[in-house]
């Protein structure tokens, strides 16, 4: 069989480019922990208001001894709930996300806050902020009709900022 | 159209596409550029995800 | 070989998928001017929901479907100089398939359906809806089997001899179709239509979505590889010149089918139903599915290479001026390329694992799809069209410089309209509204590009328009007539003896059920044995 030694030796770059995609993915992946949101677990989107973790005063951020946060949000047509949300800047925060109706998804434009909220699944995404300021948080997946009117305001503020407003005794928001 | 000789026809026929590798280099080349500019310049600096 | 069934067969076939883009294209152009926000009058959640779940089924499901059918059978019959396997066969098909697309139209354009060309549960349209889906699959079965059958009868035939390199392509592309259409087909048979009709209460969403993403890869390699079949095996003649290569070809096939079936979790990568392990799985895979792309484009250009340099081109690159770019084809092929760097580059973003969190969801996805698919597939289903039409109605293309008009206003008007549409995606909006209600300043910054996708938009509209009326020109006002036929390119090195893994499906078929099931086999399995909890109905 013939082949041309230009097409065998495209065939090999083509190879290394794809490889090369591939090592940098992996490497991010298993040094840096750069994954996509792969938390498989389960609830029950219809019970979330008697569930431990998701019923309504448990809602919001919650910093852990570690001095992380995490921030736990339903979903549901037509918002987010909490409805605000104050968040520190530069800290590690672990977003658990339920819906209580359809599929929706959720982004803040310009960082990696992002992910599918499936009912009957606990979406989990860690990730950091690194910049202040106001963010929207939107609604990424078409949930009906209300699906261009499901967004939140969100305000980032530096990590003091952030322990005094809870200092005050504010938990969430 | 065709004033090639039976000799200069047969000559491309044969010939290793060298304007082909050309294009698809510089092409390729353009695409691993604009995607780790992508990855670590805009993808990454938005901060981690796992 | 007097092929007049097989011709009236292909036309049949053919308008019904033009008909349904010609519609899908109105609905495109009025959703593009309903979400600008400058015409108020025209707002409507409701109408622009139909209109886009209408818009994608056409384009996505429809004109797919019914080209790539008429296209094959004739491929078929030219290729392998054998009549179509069985008529009533075919027509049965047809008809189903069409029964499948009226049944469904039909609460899509009542807005009883607005659950878009995806249509994840537990958002429930109208079971006719999902009837006339699953009508419209099982039509296409028929072509499936149909293909089957004469690649089979050929083989009989004609002992050791290589398939036609056209109906191999075409062959893979049923089997293809087969593996492919499966995923949906569970999901709308064991899931949707029972809970649809209330047989069953209740719908995990998590396995809808998984099932789905078994069948949402692969059927984009199902449209393009009709269009990879012109590239390989119509446009070299039609540029002056010769296939570069027929074995690289069948390689390529055969990778594309192959690999481009386990890979489905990259629609995935942002849900919480599956495991990074199998996305990383699923994400390797996808960067495998490139190779065939990448020797595709080498062998394609290199074909057009010689052709220019035949035709007179001399130097690196004065063989691309030298090629007849007035042929409708060879600027289709020109075109489609181009698009296909920056689409394939889009591609190649979303493929990359953790990277997809920059778009996913975002107005980059659908930027990205309508410059891959809107773009590089059909424009070459368009050069297809002006050189089939004369040979299946006998009749001359109308016109020559419309058809080239054309092909340049749907390139532009695609690059104008996908070009914005990508940086609204890295700016934050959204996918799937339908107006921009947000109060934040992050909006002002996406309204200039809006307003240049509407430009973009309308542009596609007038080119669409060009394409009808060459084509119906062609067919009902031509008076003269055409008695060519369908040539297919030649190799330049006589395929002289051809592996029988380049000329043959059974171990290929073999290696896919392996790597399905490694792929999908637990990802499914897992939620028959995890504790999980079905969502209810709702509403849109």
């Amino acid at each position: 069989m013939h082949i041309d030694k230009l097409e065998k030796k495209w065939a090999a770059i083509s190879l290394l480019i794809a490889a090369l995609f591939v090592s940098v993915i992996l490497g991010s992946a298993f040094f840096h922990g750069i994954h996509a949101p792969s938390n498989v677990e389960t609830i029950d989107s219809a019970k979330l208001h008697l569930s431990a973790e998701f019923a309504e005063d448990k809602l919001g951020a919650q910093q852990n001894p570690d001095g992380s946060l995490t921030v736990r949000m339903v979903a549901g047509r037509y918002g987010f709930f909490p409805k605000t949300l104050t968040l520190p800047a530069e800290t590690n925060i672990t977003f658990r996300w339920v819906s209580l109706d359809v599929i929706h998804g959720v982004h803040i434009p310009m960082t990696n806050m992002s992910t599918m909220i499936v009912p009957g699944y606990v979406a989990q995404v860690k990730t950091l902020l690194h910049q202040t300021g106001d963010y929207p948080m939107l609604c990424n997946e078409y949930c009906g009709m209300g699906h261009a009117h499901m967004w939140s305001n969100i305000k980032v503020v530096s990590k003091e900022q952030w322990q005094a407003l809870n200092k005050q005794g504010e938990n969430h928001g | 159209m065709n004033n090639l000789t039976e000799e200069e026809r047969k000559k491309i026929l044969e010939s290793s596409p060298v304007g082909t590798w050309a294009l698809i280099i510089i092409v390729s080349s353009g695409m691993v550029i604009a995607w780790l500019l992508m990855y670590y310049g805009v993808f990454l600096p938005r901060g981690p995800i796992g | 070989m007097d092929n007049a069934f097989e011709k009236k067969l292909a036309l049949s076939h053919f308008w019904v998928a033009f008909v349904a883009f010609a519609l899908a294209c109105l609905m495109g152009a009025y959703q593009m001017l309903e979400r600008s926000g400058f015409f108020k009058v025209i707002e409507s959640r409701e109408v622009y929901y139909a209109s886009v779940s209408t818009h994608g089924v056409l384009m996505g499901f429809v004109l797919t479907t019914f080209f790539i059918m008429g296209f094959s059978y004739y491929v078929a019959a030219s290729s392998l100089k054998l009549p179509v396997w069985n008529k009533t066969f075919a027509w049965t098909g047809f008809g189903v398939a069409l029964t499948g697309t009226v049944l469904a139209a039909l609460p899509l354009l009542g807005g009883a359906a607005s659950v878009l060309f995806t249509f994840y549960p537990p958002m429930q349209a109208h079971p006719l809806f999902y009837i006339g889906a699953t009508l419209l699959v099982v039509g296409s079965w028929f072509w499936v089997a149909s293909m089957i059958i004469m690649y089979m009868q050929w083989k009989k035939a004609n002992p050791r001899l290589p398939v036609p390199l056209a109906m191999f392509a075409t062959t893979a592309n049923a089997i293809l179709w087969l593996w492919t259409s499966v995923g949906v087909a569970v999901e709308v048979l064991f899931q949707l239509i029972p809970w649809s009709l209330g047989w069953i209460d209740t719908i995990d969403p998590g396995l809808a979505r998984t099932l789905f993403a078994w069948t949402l890869h692969p059927i984009v390699y199902f449209w393009l590889i009709p269009t990879y079949t012109a590239f390989y095996c119509l446009v070299p003649k039609q540029a002056g010149g010769f296939l570069f290569s027929d074995e690289m070809a069948r390689a390529a096939f055969i990778l594309l089918v192959v690999f481009s079936l386990p890979i489905g979790f990259h629609h995935l990568y942002m849900d919480p139903e599956q495991n990074h392990g199998w996305k990383i799985l699923h994400a390797i895979g996808t960067f495998v599915v490139t190779l065939p792309t990448f020797i595709t484009g080498f062998t394609v250009i290199a074909s057009l290479e010689i052709a220019g340099r035949l035709r007179g081109g001399k130097g690196l690159f004065g063989w691309i001026a030298a090629l007849p770019w007035n042929n409708p084809m060879v600027l289709a092929i020109i075109l489609g390329l181009l698009m296909l760097i920056f689409g394939g580059f889009g591609g190649l973003v979303n493929a990359s694992y953790a990277m997809n969190a920059m778009v996913h969801n975002t107005a980059w996805i659908s930027g990205h799809f309508h410059l891959i698919f809107g773009g590089t597939t059909i424009i070459m289903y368009f050069g297809i069209a002006y050189y089939f039409w004369p040979v299946l109605t006998g009749k001359p293309l109308y016109s020559n410089a419309l058809a080239t008009t054309q092909l340049w206003t749907w390139f532009i008007g695609m690059i104008i309209m996908t070009t914005p549409w990508h940086i609204l995606g890295l700016l934050g909006q959204p996918r799937r509204i339908d107006s921009v209600n947000y109060n934040n300043l992050l909006t002002l910054s996406w309204e200039p590009y809006e307003v240049t996708m509407i430009f973009g938009g309308m542009i596609l509209l007038y080119s669409a328009g060009l394409l009808i009326y060459n084509l119906a020109k062609t067919q009902f006002y031509a008076t003269e007539t055409y008695s060519g036929e369908v040539e297919y390119a030649e190799p330049i090195h006589k395929v002289t003896d051809l592996p029988n893994y380049l000329n043959s499906f059974g171990l290929w078929n073999c290696v896919i059920a392996v790597f399905m099931l490694i792929a999908f086999g637990y990802p499914i399995l897992q939620f028959f044995t995890m504790e999980t909890f079905g969502s209810s109905t709702w509403g849109f």
